[in-house]
């Protein structure tokens, strides 16, 4: 019996060590390169032979049964394993020739707002790799951003507020205090008098908002700008109200109806965008054309439906008109969960339960002995 | 290298001198207590010790608040963040293991727990950052801290594990300051013992919010395979130990020293070398 532990040890010793060793080199090789490496034919025998060698060890004497940490742990290790075994791409095929179940394992989705998709792309080619039995709409898609640091944006444009990225209709201004700007093409130019990264509104004997002063609890800013577009000049107050991301001021008194027969351009001074802090889609599956399913997905927040994870992954950068997601096959998912809670709570009734008992059965002992002594 | 005098690393700097002096107070006090009955200096040679490492914690603990009040979240981002996590963290991990496991050397944790705030100081960005989308889970505290955690036990694992190595050399100093060779090794299970369902914890919980978060509990990444390198080494060790026993200190402390030496590259290089690039990189 003593051998046979010996000899599993030994095994043991140089399975761990085969593969500390392979995931050494797979480091070395990029997440590609070493996916391309564990989920190779050779690796895949080491695999089986893995998950083999774990169930050996409950029939070859090894004192494994004896403890309840050690059988959690050792389960699951097996679970993780045939988890991942049957939720790979060999995996999948395997139980399509065995089944007749197909499933594609995993790809990308990318969908415009308004517009739904059964069709999943393959994550490195694009193409595409299978339909699903169901589509997944995109109702709409929104990110939000962080402030940014530094002082607000000034843009040129129309009366509706301008998004950031220079677009028909809005100019940004390249504003520095106390100097002339022109903006874009247009005969305007703008100078700011005063900018005041904090401020409160002052206001006039009838109550308007007459000019702003500085407020050092004041988390929005106010501009002073003088505007002129030839012969005609305008001064005013770009005032921000607490809480809001921008304010604007209409041209109309020197600007009237001039580059827009609707309404005249306004100036607007807006919260500089920070990075994305997050990113929503609002998703639909469709079945037969009606809706039985909905969720606003994000990142670590997916869809799961008829058996697919569906995960936030990208999205349109430039206009934000479309979602990217991925889509993962749920094959032996929730075997390698059970895995995970098995192998933890293995560990710490093993490492943690058992040998305090131990140790306070020990104390128990030792405080009898004594006694008799 | 060079100091940023802000507030957080000011206080660092405090935490640091107070954890040296009281590795220093500490040393002294057990060399005092050598050839004493029961082995022990009186209360008025190791208090000070104490008394200086738990003015240590209390800084490097009130940086840490600090800190969180300045990014909005807990502080345990990057590598600045999580570095002045760990200092905070050296002082209830040394207690916790001086009553429960009976492993001691608490001059060697004030040691350490300077070790790591020492790069906060001087070579980690202090630059407040915003939360990338992924960290945004209510899964982020709970694996970084546990894997903080579990680095910090491990080190002290490491500690014993290298002096039942250099034991002979050093016998009679080093047996007054950590025991002899059949402590050490005791001490160094315990310690593996108490670090690696953390360890196990802080690798399981990542997989979870990576399936969460990348739609895969596994991408091998070289943070992720680096990881599970560390994780394979004490798991050798812990099956040496279960067969052997405590008969081969010596191949057990050298499993325990590379076991170590894995989580420094999985905590540092894997995030610092342009060679390791991969999905953990903004945690730098």
């Amino acid at each position: 019996m003593r051998r046979m532990r010996a000899i599993g040890l030994w095994v043991t010793l140089a399975a761990v060590g085969a593969l500390a060793a392979l995931s050494v080199v797979g480091t070395f090789r990029g997440a590609e390169g070493a996916r391309a490496l564990f989920t190779s034919e050779p690796l895949a025998v080491f695999w089986i032979l893995l998950a083999v060698f774990l169930v050996a060890c409950f029939f070859f004497g090894t004192g494994l049964l004896r403890s309840p940490g050690l059988v959690a742990m050792h389960v699951g290790s097996i679970l993780i394993l045939v988890g991942a075994m049957w939720g790979s791409d060999k995996g999948h095929s395997v139980a399509e020739k065995l089944l007749g179940r197909k499933k594609i394992p995993h790809g990308y989705m990318m969908i415009p707002e308004g517009a739904a998709t059964d069709e999943v792309a393959d994550d490195a080619t694009g193409e595409l790799v299978g339909r699903l039995p169901f589509r997944v709409g995109l109702k709409d898609f929104r990110i939000e951003y962080y402030p940014a640091k530094g002082p607000w944006e000034l843009w040129f444009g129309m009366p509706v507020p301008p998004d950031h990225a220079p677009q028909m209709g809005w100019v940004p201004i390249a504003w520095k205090e106390g100097e002339e700007v022109s903006v874009g093409r247009t005969a305007l130019r703008v100078r700011v008098i005063r900018y005041l990264p904090g401020a409160r509104p002052v206001r006039g004997e009838a109550g308007e908002i007459a000019g702003a002063a500085p407020d050092s609890r004041s988390r929005t800013p106010a501009m002073e700008v003088d505007v002129a577009v030839r012969d005609r000049e305008f001064r005013g107050w770009i005032f921000v109200p607490e809480g809001e991301d921008r304010a604007s001021l209409s041209l109309a008194p020197i600007m009237p109806k001039d580059l827009s027969k609707e309404a005249a351009p306004n100036l607007w001074l807006v919260q500089p965008r920070g990075m994305p802090k997050d990113y929503f889609s609002d998703l639909a599956v469709l079945e037969g054309g009606a809706v039985v399913a909905e969720k606003t997905i994000e990142v670590n927040d997916p869809l799961g439906w008829g058996g697919y994870h569906f995960h936030q992954a990208d999205y349109d950068h430039e206009r934000g008109e479309y979602t990217v997601l991925s889509v993962r096959s749920d094959s032996g998912l929730y075997a390698v969960y059970a895995g995970f809670v098995l192998l933890v709570t293995g560990a710490f009734v093993r490492f943690w339960v058992e040998r305090a008992r131990v140790g306070w059965r020990r104390r128990r002992s030792d405080g009898v002995q004594a006694d008799a002594r | 290298m060079e100091f940023r005098p802000t507030p957080v690393n000011w206080m660092v700097l405090g935490a640091m001198g107070a954890y040296v002096a009281s590795a220093l107070a500490l040393v002294a006090g057990a060399l005092a207590g050598r050839g004493r009955a029961g082995g022990r200096a009186p209360r008025v040679l190791w208090a000070p010790g104490w008394a200086l490492y738990a003015a240590g914690f209390a800084v490097s603990l009130a940086a840490w608040l600090v800190r969180w009040h300045e990014v909005q979240h807990a502080p345990l981002q990057n590598l600045y963040e999580v570095f002045l996590t760990m200092g905070a963290l050296m002082l209830p991990i040394s207690l916790f293991c001086r009553r429960a496991l009976r492993v001691g050397a608490e001059w060697a944790d004030a040691v350490l727990a300077a070790v790591v705030l020492f790069p906060v100081a001087f070579v980690f960005n202090p630059e407040p950052q915003y939360l990338p989308a992924a960290l945004q889970s209510p899964l982020f505290v709970p694996h970084v801290a546990t894997y903080l955690a579990a680095y910090v036990v491990l080190g002290k694992a490491f500690f014993q594990a290298f002096w039942c190595l250099v034991r002979r050399p050093a016998a009679r100093v080093g047996e007054t300051l950590v025991g002899g060779s059949a402590s050490l090794e005791r001490a160094t299970y315990a310690m593996v013992c108490f670090g690696f369902p953390l360890l196990t914890l802080g690798l399981v919980l990542g997989a979870w919010w990576g399936k969460l978060a990348w739609g895969d509990y596994w991408n091998w990444d070289p943070k992720e395979l680096w990881s599970f390198v560390s994780w394979l080494v004490f798991l050798a060790y812990l099956h040496f130990r279960a067969v052997r026993g405590p008969r081969s200190p010596v191949l057990g402390s050298v499993l325990v020293l590379a076991g170590t030496a894995c989580i420094l590259i999985t905590l540092l290089w894997a995030n610092l070398s342009r060679l390791f690039a991969g999905l953990h990189s903004y945690a730098t």
